[in-house]
């Protein structure tokens, strides 16, 4: 039965409540203490709670600031061993041409030195002539092999775009993305021109709007 | 037992039995909490059951009346101030995502709370709902009444057939709802 219902058949049975003003301003009162007590409760939870919160919110504040600095240091790690990389095959290219112009001199050039100087002296000057010749080409060579793996800067920008896709994963750029991009962009000696450029590429191909992306970043500002 | 509870208690009794009844119950109980309720705090439940008893001997209504009606305003009184969780289409629909849904919700914001568990079914031609409480506070006629909120919120003639199962320190008790068409 309905909690009223059942008040309207209680009261039938008991008669009229106390009225004497005495007895209701005592009431009143202890209603007014019972009140005061549970707001004291109230704001000493509400305190407790934000005092909790606030400490959460600090702890979570330092992780993600050493987040950032390992990530930091996974990007710098990750161009180091990129550069070593490309150093690494521009050793392997020089030698390869170090290897063929020896050939070339050991076998078709000297061999017909030999045979049109007899003077050994002459022979042996003749040798060191060719082979300091060599030295600017293989330089030459070894510096053509080593830019165009580096200065096509294809290896930087393709690592970019893979930060950019990672960073766009949620679909929105948060403030320790934001400054990763920035640093990794200036590692990789990307122009930031060149930095918003792969971004704007990356937005349309994840399908991002970049309107709603605006209104978000404008959010953040606020 | 969460403060929301006992202040929802004091306001019923206030708006049917008046402020007097407030007073005079709380004063012939001995509570811990001295009968001051916040909604943010959490309170030994045996204070209501000590406040309940009070009220059925100021009135003459028998405990279990007392405790069911007070399901029955509580229900509304969530409805009112939770409407988020009441989307669903028909009262069994409802009191089957109670344990997996609704308890979820009130744990994340209260990880302390001791919520009464519920293993629910509902019958493949969603005319019967079973429905097995289990509590240490043995507030079953709590359950029927928020049970009975339900079922006239979603205006649905609902038999409900009781079976006590408690065997030990737990209350176990299964309800099985029987949808009349």
């Amino acid at each position: 039965m309905d909690i009223f219902e059942l008040a309207k058949q209680a009261k039938k049975n008991k008669g009229a409540a106390d009225d004497d003003p005495t007895a209701v301003i005592a009431r009143l009162e202890r209603k007014l203490e019972r009140e005061k007590k549970a707001r004291l409760t109230a704001e000493r939870t509400i305190e407790e709670s934000s005092r909790r919160l606030y400490l959460a919110n600090q702890a979570l504040d330092e992780s993600n600031n050493q987040l950032e600095s390992t990530v930091l240091e996974l990007n710098d790690t990750m161009s180091k061993l990129t550069s070593a990389e490309v150093k690494r095959q521009a050793t392997t290219a020089t030698l390869v041409v170090a290897l063929v112009l020896f050939i070339i001199s050991e076998f078709a050039i000297e061999p017909e030195l030999e045979k049109s100087i007899e003077n050994t002296l002459l022979l042996q000057i003749s040798k060191i002539g060719i082979f300091s010749l060599l030295i600017p080409f293989e330089i030459i060579a070894s510096r053509v092999i080593e830019s165009g793996l580096t200065e096509s800067g294809e290896i930087n920008r393709m690592m970019y775009r893979k930060l950019l896709e990672s960073a766009y994963d949620d679909g929105i750029i948060t403030d320790m993305e934001r400054n990763i991009l920035n640093s990794s962009a200036a590692q990789y000696g990307l122009s930031p021109q060149k930095a918003s450029d792969l971004e704007s590429e990356v937005k349309r191909a994840l399908g991002i709007d970049p309107v709603e992306q605006d209104l978000l970043n404008g959010d953040e500002e606020e | 037992m969460k403060g929301i509870v006992f202040r929802e208690f004091i306001d019923m009794v206030e708006a049917s039995f008046g402020d007097e009844m407030v007073d005079t119950i709380i004063s012939s109980c001995d509570l811990e909490s001295g009968g001051a309720y916040s909604a943010v705090g959490t309170y030994d439940h045996t204070e209501l059951v000590q406040m309940v008893v009070a009220l059925s001997g100021q009135t003459g209504v028998e405990v279990p009346t007392l405790v069911e009606a007070f399901g029955t305003y509580l229900f509304g009184r969530f409805l009112e101030l939770f409407p988020v969780f009441f989307n669903h289409s028909t009262s069994f629909e409802f009191l089957d995502s109670i344990h997996d849904v609704v308890h979820v919700e009130v744990l994340k914001l209260y990880p302390d709370a001791g919520l009464p568990s519920f293993n629910s079914s509902v019958s493949a031609d969603k005319k019967t709902l079973h429905f097995e409480y289990h509590s240490s506070r043995h507030f079953a006629d709590l359950a029927v009444g928020l049970m009975k909120g339900a079922f006239a919120h979603w205006k649905e003639d609902v038999d409900i057939a009781i079976e006590d199962r408690t065997s030990g320190e737990v209350q176990v008790v299964m309800f099985t709802c029987t949808l009349n068409e």
